[in-house]
């Protein structure tokens, strides 16, 4: 048996989760009661996990569902629902050890029957989910009432982040089958808080849990709250003056404009730190000009990175040309693929016989990201290169990019935790490969890591595997890094305990209002 | 008149199947597709042709368009319009959930502009072509031309942000909290009635200007009756068949309003529900609520038909 073996306590778990609270600290005991209100751009598709993957749903189910194990800020790995498992060497087999004394909102038992049936709906793309477990799954089997086993075809690293991604929270198997797609607006889990009502477009209600299985550190009953009230408010203006006048307690979307002021209030708690994802103009490297590597490099010698971070974030985001952000493992600091060098950026052009520039469509689907394209507009023209910038309605924008029909669109992707997270668009047949790269290498290299045997996600070998491969894509160019925007969050300072961590998640369960 | 009734309602049958065609066709001739909106590249890490193929499936979207529309028009028949794609949610239940949000909105809204369209209409055409009535008219004009989404910032700049009288957006159910929620449609309501409030007074004014020149109004002072009798009895009565249609008209423009509106103010009602779905692609969605709308306008059109016979006994439905 390799070491994975693990008995970390769920007390231990709470007092990790605790310690990357990257929160207000508390200072005093934790009041019960209260409701916590918490205001989101838009609200979640869809309650049932198979149905939906955004990041307000995993606000909501957060809440609602507890997974088998879960990821701490920090990337860890921690019990929950399985106080323990253990790896074989070959990596294959996973057997998780479950708590005997869960049960769910409707009364339904948690044991290893429920927990086997939940993994074989993840593993089989024929039922359901439509983001099902990337790993291999041969078999999983029920050992006794509360241990089961997983046999997996090749040995995955990313299984338990995957097993711990709140699409896994563990669902009653008799709620699911009695009412299939009706759960999603009678969910059931075992988590912290139960389903009360939605209300769509306007609010999610949800109420205290009393039989929840977790404890705090003094044993005594979580969550502290009465219950969390989710509101859509779309506008990002209304959800300040809301934070600002007390109608809500938190805004989990501070827009930039309002992030001064937010900070410079004493009653508003502002979280503000590098998130997981990036800003990237993205080029369609299979049209000339754009096929031509030496254009693309250009493009990106030529761009103004601090000034994009001044004008679209008010110098709040990281500005890098990094394919990783800051916190993801894999960050190299001392690597920095390009920089603003115009003569270098006309030198290239020259050499690819463009030393009189030409004219490009940029595209842009919301404001902030017109804001930048103008950016880039003006810095372009710098070095002859004339662009024309499009906004487009964001459902033919989106069309557009599967299409592979836009020369040149900024675009973002958020809540990228682990290095092969940014592989997902620049694969060959990706769908949303809108620059139509396709690298063998780098599409091998990506996925070399399923095949591997690592001990862990920080396993130097492995984050050496992807730094080589990130420098493939630099070099390659079809995407033009600008900006690793931030998460910024703000709630009232009376609510504390709220664990915000770098992907952007929240959670809720030791929470509580002054 | 029943048969009137009738040969009314039947002819709204092929309008309604009309604009739901239309719709339909419409919806999905423009680009955009429904399945990406619920996976978009910011958040989904991967998607393959695979998953999405797989996802038109479990959503009936892989039919042409002919079958789609074809099993959409039997649900109909069978009282089901189909579940939301960005839901899951029954569209019928959506809709009926909305229904008194909106409806409390467009009521309020009417309230306000009546209230003071009518008098103020009076008012200036009674004292036509003086101080009194070019105020009157002023107004109006301001009213009628205010941009909504402009009325609305400055509504929540000043009574939400500044003086911190009402709150910035959302909603309480009249049920639940009966002043409470007419504190959160106050702001609304005042936005969307402003408009209406203008067409009403000026419409008011041009028509009792006009009922107030004629003979019998002469004849009704001639005889001794009082001014107030003579203008709310005699003049008011009849120069309301254009008000009227005006209001029956702007009934529209209130549902049409409260698609911006219910934005700027995060009300869930239809009219919020309209706009999201459409961003969505929410096809099913989008057809169910052009279809409550279409028969909105309809119904309304015939009781305002209806009400000018009531108000004209010269108008008679056979």
């Amino acid at each position: 048996m390799k070491t994975a073996t693990r008995f970390l306590s769920t007390l231990l778990a709470l007092t990790l989760l605790l310690a990357f609270a990257t929160t207000v600290v508390a200072q005093d005991q934790p009041t019960r009661g209260g409701t916590l209100v918490v205001a989101y751009e838009t609200e979640p598709h869809s309650l049932a996990p198979w149905r939906s993957g955004d990041a307000n749903a995993h606000r909501v189910y957060n809440a609602l569902y507890d997974n088998l194990v879960e990821q701490l800020a920090d990337l860890s790995i921690v019990p929950s629902l399985a106080h323990s498992w253990d790896v074989s060497d070959d990596g294959l087999v996973y057997t998780f050890y479950l708590r005997d004394d869960v049960v769910f909102h409707n009364g339904e038992p948690f044991n290893a029957e429920v927990a086997k049936w939940n993994m074989d709906r993840w593993a089989d793309p024929a039922d359901g989910y439509i983001f099902g477990l990337s790993t291999d799954i041969v078999s999983s089997e029920v050992v006794d009432e509360y241990t089961f086993r997983v046999n997996l075809g090749a040995p995955d690293v990313k299984f338990l982040i995957d097993v711990a991604n709140k699409l896994r929270g563990v669902l009653p198997m008799g709620a699911v089958e009695e009412v299939g797609e009706a759960f999603s607006f009678n969910p059931v889990g075992t988590g912290p808080f139960k389903f009360d009502a939605w209300i769509t477009d306007s609010e999610i209600r949800l109420v205290r849990n009393d039989d929840y299985w977790q404890t705090d550190e003094r044993g005594e009953a979580l969550p502290y709250l009465d219950g969390i009230v989710f509101r859509t408010l779309p506008d990002a203006s209304t959800r300040h003056t809301a934070l600002v006048t007390g109608e809500i307690d938190m805004d989990t979307i501070v827009a930039p404009e309002n992030t001064a002021d937010a900070e410079a209030r004493d009653n508003i708690a502002v979280y503000n730190e590098p998130g997981v994802g990036y800003i990237a103009l993205r080029l369609r490297s299979t049209q000339p000009p754009l096929d031509d590597v030496r254009v693309r490099q250009a493009i990106s010698w030529a761009v103004d990175r601090e000034a994009v971070n001044q004008a679209a974030f008010f110098e709040l985001a990281f500005p890098g040309s990094t394919l990783y952000s800051p916190p993801t493992p894999g960050f190299d600091p001392d690597y920095e693929p390009y920089g603003r060098d115009l003569e270098k950026a006309r030198a290239l052009l020259a050499e690819a016989g463009h030393a009189g520039g030409f004219t490009m469509d940029m595209i842009a689907s919301s404001p902030i990201n017109q804001i930048i394209a103008e950016v880039l507009q003006a810095n372009l023209a710098e070095v002859g290169i004339r662009v024309n910038v499009q906004l487009l309605e964001r459902g033919s924008f989106l069309d557009g990019i599967v299409q592979r029909q836009h020369e040149s669109y900024v675009d973002r992707i958020t809540g990228r935790t682990d290095p092969s997270d940014y592989y997902g668009h620049l694969e060959c047949d990706a769908t949303y490969n809108g620059h139509d790269y396709c690298n063998p290498t780098v599409d091998q290299l990506a996925m070399r890591d399923g095949r591997s045997n690592y001990s862990d996600l920080q396993d130097p070998e492995r984050l050496a595997l992807y730094r080589e491969t990130e420098r493939m894509v630099m070099e390659d160019a079809p995407l033009v890094i600008l900006v690793h925007p931030p998460y910024v969050f703000a709630w009232n300072a009376d609510a504390r305990d709220i664990v915000v961590t770098p992907a952007g998640r929240t959670f809720w369960t030791n929470a509580w209002k002054n | 008149m029943n048969r009137y009734l009738l040969t009314r309602l039947l002819s709204m049958i092929p309008v309604v199947l009309l604009v739901t065609l239309f719709v339909f066709v419409m919806g999905r001739l423009i680009p955009g597709d429904p399945l990406l909106q619920l996976i978009p590249p910011e958040e989904a890490r991967t998607l393959t042709a695979d998953q999405l193929q797989r996802m038109r499936q479990a959503y009936g979207l892989d039919d042409p368009i002919a079958v789609q529309y074809a099993n959409w028009f039997v649900g109909l028949v069978q009282g089901d319009l189909g579940n939301s794609i960005r839901t899951q949610q029954p569209v019928g239940h959506l809709i009926i959930q909305r229904l008194p949000v909106t409806g409390q909105l467009a009521l309020l809204s009417m309230m306000i502009s009546l209230s003071i369209g009518i008098p103020l209409g009076v008012l200036a055409a009674l004292r036509p072509r003086t101080t009194t009535d070019s105020i009157a008219s002023i107004t109006a004009l301001i009213g009628v031309s205010m941009p909504n989404i402009f009325l609305a910032t400055a509504l929540i700049f000043i009574f939400a942000y500044t003086l911190r009288l009402m709150p910035s957006g959302g909603f309480v159910p009249f049920a639940s909290a009966p002043l409470e929620s007419l504190k959160y449609t106050l702001m609304p309501a005042l936005t969307l009635g402003t408009g209406l409030m203008g067409s009403v007074m000026r419409i008011t004014r041009t028509s009792m200007i006009e009922v107030l020149n004629l003979d019998y109004i002469a004849t009704a002072r001639a005889k001794g009756l009082g001014e107030r009798r003579v203008i709310f009895r005699h003049a008011l009565k009849n120069a309301f068949i254009p008000v009227l249609t005006v209001i029956g008209l702007q009934i529209g423009g209130i549902l049409g309003g409260s698609f911006i509106v219910e934005q700027i103010f995060a009300i869930p009602g239809v009219g919020r529900l309209a706009v999201n779905s459409i961003f969505a692609r929410d096809y099913p969605m989008v057809q169910g609520v052009v279809l409550f709308i279409a028969l909105v306008y309809l119904a309304v059109n015939l009781i305002v038909d209806l009400v000018y016979a009531a108000l004209d006994p010269r108008i008679r439905y056979s």
